[in-house]
């Protein structure tokens, strides 16, 4: 598994609770597809089922991947770090996912015991969150 | 779109902050961020056609759309890949705004209480900018046999 394009500031998110690659797709933003395509068919691979299965829960709530696809390819290109964005990490259903701005969607087990334990948990990055609105 | 002159300030060109739009107005930005993606406004379309879809029917009707084609001519696989993105990201996003409800156990599609504002805004597009997008989605399966 060492055989990584992560270049190394992609250290910096919590690898603890990664085991090993089970899938990996590649995603191209000037195909057909969408992102959230690529990581649904690539969590279905390593999952073993077919992809219009994998229904137990919307991507969605995990993340928003349509924004993370606009982040991560704006310009349409899938070029290692020309946008300097780097590696997102993010958890779904047992699998950590990582989408790397080189294309890459890459599906690792989760490993147990690290719940909660990064940036990258379960809530989905969104910014108005807030459960309670003061009164007026 | 901004024109700023730079240092130049007339009284009344920056607009304080208590003359801001109502709030009707500023939920416009929904609108928008629910119609900003093709697949989202075609299923928003489909609406106008009828108030209820099944995701799969759905997923047949927008793969026909985007590869030219009708419905019945639609490979599993490039319907597959509409079907598991709007399940995945689009429907659960239209549902967030309150645009649509989505019943995962008979995965229908139906209109819910933000829809009307979204339809109207539609509407309004149709008849210029999108209407070849429009009228496919309106096209009821007039052409499509079933048997």
């Amino acid at each position: 598994m060492s055989m990584s394009n992560d270049d190394g500031a992609e250290d910096s998110s919590p690898t603890s609770n990664r085991g090993a690659m089970l899938a990996q797709q590649h995603f191209d933003p000037r195909g057909d597809g969408d992102l959230t395509t690529t990581i649904v068919y690539t969590v279905a691979e390593a999952d073993g089922v077919e992809p219009p299965e994998l229904m137990d829960e919307p991507l969605y709530d995990s993340v928003d991947a349509t924004a993370l696809e606009a982040t991560l390819f704006r310009n349409g290109h899938a070029s290692g770090s020309r946008t300097g964005t780097g590696t997102l990490s993010f958890e779904y259903l047992d699998y950590v996912v990582t989408v790397g701005d080189d294309g890459w969607v890459k599906v690792y087990e989760r490993q147990e015991g690290t719940d909660g334990a990064g940036p990258s948990g379960p809530d989905a990055p969104e910014t108005a969150d807030e459960p309670d609105e003061p009164g007026a | 779109m901004c024109d700023q002159g730079g240092g130049e300030s007339r009284s009344g060109a920056q607009k304080p902050a208590d003359d801001l739009p109502p709030a009707g107005i500023l939920s416009l930005d929904h609108v928008f961020e629910a119609l900003s993606h093709p697949r989202r406004r075609y299923l928003c379309y489909t609406l106008l056609a009828s108030p209820e879809w099944n995701l799969e029917t759905l997923a047949a009707k927008i793969a026909a759309w985007e590869n030219d084609t009708i419905p019945e001519a639609v490979t599993d696989e490039r319907r597959n890949q509409v079907y598991v993105s709007l399940y995945h990201a689009h429907v659960p996003k239209l549902a967030d705004e309150g645009i649509v409800s989505f019943d995962p156990d008979t995965e229908t599609i139906a209109v819910a209480q933000n829809s009307k504002q979204v339809l109207r805004a539609l509407e309004g597009l149709g008849g210029s900018l999108d209407s070849a997008q429009e009228s496919h989605a309106r096209a009821q399966d007039s052409e499509e046999t079933d048997q």
